[in-house]
Formats: C-alpha cells, structure tokens, sequence
C-alpha cells in the first residue's frame, strides 16, 4: 500500500531520515519502534503525505504520493497525530464526526453517522460522546482522536485504506492501551494496512506483524517481531537488557553500557 | 454499522448509550435562528421608529409601502433612517463574520479585525486615498474607490499579523494581540500623519474614519459598499467546513483532505474584503467582530454552519442597537458608534482576558 524507496528528509541541513527504505501492505500492522527522536514521526509525516521527502521516493497504492488529490488520498489513508489540542472545544461526538469530513460529498448522512457510531464505540468514548473534549484528561483526548481517526477508514472498501497511527497508546492506561492495539489489529486483519509508532515495546512486540526499528533516522532492523527485536538489537539501539519468556517480552532494566543522567539526591535548591 | 469488526475485536468492550445522539429535534435546532432573527427585526423596527420624529410600528410600515400622508415620515425614513438601518445591517453582519472566520484561521477567539489591526490598517489606507486621492487620480469621484484602498489596507496587516503569530501551525495568542498593537499603533500614527497633511474638509472625513460612524450612510455609499460584504457572506457557508477542520489544527486539517494552504488565503482575502467594505464606509467600529462570535459559540457551540448565519444576525442586530444609543444617548447631536461598542465591548474583552489569564501567563 505504502512505499519508501530511499527516502532521506533534511531539517535545516541536518538529516533527520537517511536513505529509509520500507513499506506497508494491505492487511499488516507495521510498528514503528526506536528511541526519543529517532525520525518515528517524521518517517510517518512522509508516509501520510504531510512532508516531502529531500531524495527518495514515497507512493501510496502504486502512485506516487505527491500525484495524489488531498481529497483523494484522505478518503484511503487516516492519520492519527501525538496530541491534537482543539482551538474552540466541541462535544466529542463533533470531533470524532470530523473524521468523516472527506466522505460528506460521497456518503449519505445516515452512513457517516454509523460510521462515527462505529468509531465511538471501537475506542470506548461513546460513554461520554456528548461531554466537551477539553474537559477530558489527555487518556480520554488520546481515545477520542483515536476514534476520530478510525471514522475517516472507508469500511467498505477497508483493504484499500491505509490508517496511520503516531504513538497512539502513549497516555492510555494499559487495559485501553491493549483494546486500542486490539482493534488496529483487528482492521489490519480485514485488510487495513497500519503502521503504529509505539512507544511500548512489549505492545509492539505483541500487536505488530512487521516492526522497523529506527535508530538517528536510519533503518537498524525490520521483519517480524521475533526477527528484528532481538535483545541484541534491543540493548543497541534502545540501551536495555531484554529478553523473552512465554509471556512475551519482558524489560529487565537497563543495559549496563547504556548512560543515562545520575539519579541523585543532593539539595540543589539550597 | 460494522458488526463483524466489533465482532472480530471480541466481546463488546464498553457499553453503548443512547443510539439517537446524532439526530437533533428540527425545531430545537431551528430556535436559535428564529430568535436571532427576531431580535434583528425588533432592532431594525426600533431604529427605524426611533428618533426626534418617532413613529410607530405601523406607521414605518405605512411609509415604507409609501402609503404615508406625512412627508415628514417618507423623508426621513426613506432618505435617513432606512439607508443608515440596512447599513448598520450590512456593516454588523460583515464585521461580526469576518472576525469568525479569522479566528477559525487562527484558532483563537481573540482574533479580531480591531484588536489585530486589520481594521486600522483598512483606515489608514481610506485616509490616504481621502488625502492623495484626487491628485493620483485628478477628476474621478473618490468614495468608489474607497472600499478598494481600505481592502488593500486590510490585507496587507491580515498578512503581516498571520505570518508573525502563527508558527507552525500553532497561535501565538500574545504575538497575535502584540503585534495587534504594533499594527495598531503604526497605523493610528500615518492616519495622525494624513491628518496633518489635509485640508479642512477632509480632517472632518478621517476623524470620523477613525472613530466609526454611520452618520454617512447613503443609499450611495450603501450600495457601493454592500457587495463587499455581502457577496463574501454568500460565499463563506462554502468555507463552513474547512475552518471546522481547521480547529483541530492545520496538520490534521490537511490529513482530512482539505487544501489548507489554498483556504488559508481565502480566508484572509474574504476577511480583508468585508472589513475593507466596512471600514471604508463606517470607519473602524471595534469588538463586534470579537463579541458576537463570542456569545453565539457559547449558544450553539463552534460548528460554523450554524456559527456563520447566526453571527451575521447577531452582528447585523448588534450594530443596529448600537447605532440607535449613539443616536439617542446625547440628542440631539450623536456619538460616534465605534464608541458605543467599545463601551460595550471592551469590558467583554477584559473579561475574556482575565478568564484567559492562566493560559496566557508566560
């Protein structure tokens, strides 16, 4: 569905994305994995479309990216960013049925409103649908635009459509934080391509199909889970000691060698 | 609804409620316009009838079908009151709407024609063509021209203030009323130059400019420059649901599939062109652009089809009354209506600062 082919993206002379080669299918959840300023986020601004890639190419559907309509490519690919604050407050119900804006023309009402239903209730914020989003914590904020995102996926024509997700389980709590992968995976299954920046390795190592580890805007691994997160791996590019047991991954701490500021607790403010 | 997905997630995770929610009663939705209108009628009804010569309701109607016997009333209804009502209508509903869309563009309530200098900067430009009007162009009738020079004006801050408070995507509420300021002030200071610079008669002409007024409405002057507004009003509905996605940012704005680059300077030209209409006719009438948008969202929320037409109510209504005090409070002589405005209307803003004021400290 996506697909990078050397792709380097410059930021005031500095590459923040080296020659990144990488693509999404039809039916895989693709994680994004790799530590705090890394490239996930820019990888996925260039995979949605939002900035151009300095060298490389970037198609989507087998056409190059930038050939597309904007009205177009947001009927077939949602995006999900980090945290999306409001200018003026609306009832969660509006801000989720904004997702259905690219279908207006081409839907009748009755369907975008089963749609935004739909979505409400895949994220869980049905509950509150009528509150307003600003009285929300940043959990519940994080769920609606989630639900925002998962209204503007064309549910008929789901394996042509692409949902592109930027650490969307960052401030949920864990029972959700699972739910939310389960449901991605879930549309994956029916044909939705995804790729998830996450933040939670195990979440990752459990929910992807693909993972691509990054590391200073190059491409340390990819492939399955149990193929590109290896503790080796882990402890290169991330500074952790890990390792597998039935249950899955599990972080044991910090790799030795990884250099991280002293936790002390001497009196600055004296 | 999608029953194998939820099904294919597994048991259903959370409850549902109300099934019904999307669908609102007609009539509730209807109310709010109904109102609106009615306060504008009974506000054109009072402007009209009220005055040294009073008039009551039916004797306006009388006049205006022109079945009167008093040719007192058919003068001054026909010749002073009804152009100066419908002005006042034209001028409130282009400033009420135009300070709505820009604050969609800018993702901020603050964001008004008047306190970001658009309007000043429209005044100063009406000036100079007040003063270098004839010599640029010896022999043409410069009122029509006028909306022309105070649209360029407009434009020229809209975009100065744009580029300077907007930084990736985000306001700057403090460099949006800063800047407002320094546009403000270098505006006021060539409108006190152009001021030096004129004769007489045209001294009489800026500082009426600079105070806002609709002692000049005309049938003139109103039909010159109600199509600056009115035909951007018409035009704004289309933008209705552009600047509802603009409120979740650009970025997001763009990933639902509008062309925000492109709206974005549709916005600040339609905004430009209504003040521009306004200001070249009535001067620079403060606040309405930042109060009416302000209540009608906290009645029917931000959603812009709705806010679009009730604000262009409100504003007409607004101006209307406001107009009708600056005529009655200090008879037989009048106040300046901008005046009136920011009576009420600087208080507001206070008010909205200080609820503002956590988010605003630095």
């Amino acid at each position: 569905m996506i697909e990078l082919s050397h792709v380097t993206v410059m930021r005031r002379d500095k590459k923040v994305l080296t020659s990144v080669t990488a693509k999404a299918v039809a039916g895989e959840v693709v994680a994004l994995i790799g530590p705090n300023g890394a490239g996930k986020s820019t990888l996925l601004q260039v995979m949605a479309g939002d900035l151009e890639a300095s060298a490389g190419s970037v198609s989507f559907a087998g056409r190059e990216l930038g050939h597309w309509k904007v009205l177009d490519l947001a009927r077939r690919r949602s995006v999900m960013s980090q945290s999306t604050r409001l200018g003026f407050t609306l009832p969660v119900v509006d801000v989720v049925a904004l997702g259905r804006s690219p279908f207006h023309a081409l839907k009748s009402t009755a369907e975008n409103n089963q749609a935004v239903e739909a979505a409400m209730r895949l994220a869980g914020v049905d509950s509150f649908a009528d509150r307003s989003y600003s009285t929300l914590s940043g959990g519940e904020q994080q769920r609606v635009q989630f639900a925002r995102a998962l209204a503007q996926i064309d549910f008929t024509q789901k394996d042509s459509s692409a949902l592109l997700l930027d650490e969307p389980t960052a401030s949920l709590d864990l029972a959700y934080a699972y739910h939310a992968l389960k449901v991605v995976r879930s549309l994956a299954r029916q044909g939705v391509a995804v790729v998830a920046a996450i933040h939670d390795l195990s979440l990752a190592y459990r929910y992807a199909d693909q993972v691509i580890v990054i590391q200073n805007g190059r491409i340390v691994a990819s492939g399955p889970p149990a193929l590109s997160m290896t503790p080796e791996i882990l402890a290169q590019t991330f500074g952790i000691d890990a390792a597998y047991y039935e249950a899955g991954l599990v972080i044991r701490g910090v790799a030795d060698d990884r250099r991280l500021p002293e936790i002390s607790v001497s009196n600055h403010a004296a | 609804m999608d029953e194998s997905l939820v099904q294919a997630v597994g048991e259903p995770f959370f409850k549902t409620v109300s099934p019904n929610r999307l669908g609102v009663g007609k009539v509730k939705r209807a109310l709010p316009y109904m109102t609106a209108t009615l306060v504008l009628m009974l506000a054109m009804v009072s402007s009209l009838g009220m005055g040294p010569i009073a008039m009551s309701p039916g004797e306006i109607v009388t006049t205006l079908l022109h079945q009167t016997a008093d040719n007192r009333f058919e003068a001054v209804i026909w010749q002073l009151r009804l152009p100066r009502t419908l002005m006042a209508v034209v001028v409130g509903a282009g400033l009420a709407v135009a300070g709505s869309i820009m604050q969609g563009l800018f993702r901020n309530p603050m964001a008004d024609p008047g306190l970001t200098g658009v309007a000043p900067g429209a005044a100063v430009a009406t000036a100079a063509a007040i003063v270098f009007g004839n010599r640029i162009f010896p022999g043409v009738e410069i009122l029509y021209f006028l909306p022309l020079f105070a649209f360029a004006g407009g434009m020229v801050v809209t975009f100065i203030v744009y580029r300077s408070s907007i930084h990736q995507g985000r306001t700057s509420v403090i460099m949006l009323l800063l800047v407002g300021i320094a546009m403000t002030a270098i505006c006021g200071a060539g409108t006190g130059f152009l001021v030096h610079l004129s004769n007489e008669r045209q001294i009489r002409d800026i500082t009426f400019w600079t105070m806002g007024s609709l002692g000049g409405a005309r049938w003139e002057t109103l039909m010159i420059m109600a199509p600056f507004v009115l035909i951007p009003l018409m035009a704004t509905p289309w933008l209705a649901r552009a600047l509802d996605a603009l409120n979740l940012g650009e970025r997001e704005a763009g990933y639902l599939g509008y062309p925000v680059e492109r709206i974005k300077r549709v916005v600040c030209f339609l905004t430009a062109i209504m003040v521009g209409g306004c200001v070249a006719v009535s001067g620079v009438i403060g606040f309405v652009g930042l109060l009416v948008p302000h209540l009608i969202r906290l009645v029917v929320g931000p959603t812009y089809q709705r806010l679009i037409p009730l604000t262009a109510l409100g504003g007409a209504a607004l101006l209307v009354f406001a107009d009708l005090v600056a005529r009655l409070v200090v008879a037989p002589a009048e106040l300046p209506v901008g005046i009136v405005t920011s009576f009420i209307g600087g208080p507001f803003f206070l008010g909205m600062l200080l609820r503002m004021r956590r988010s605003l400290a630095v």
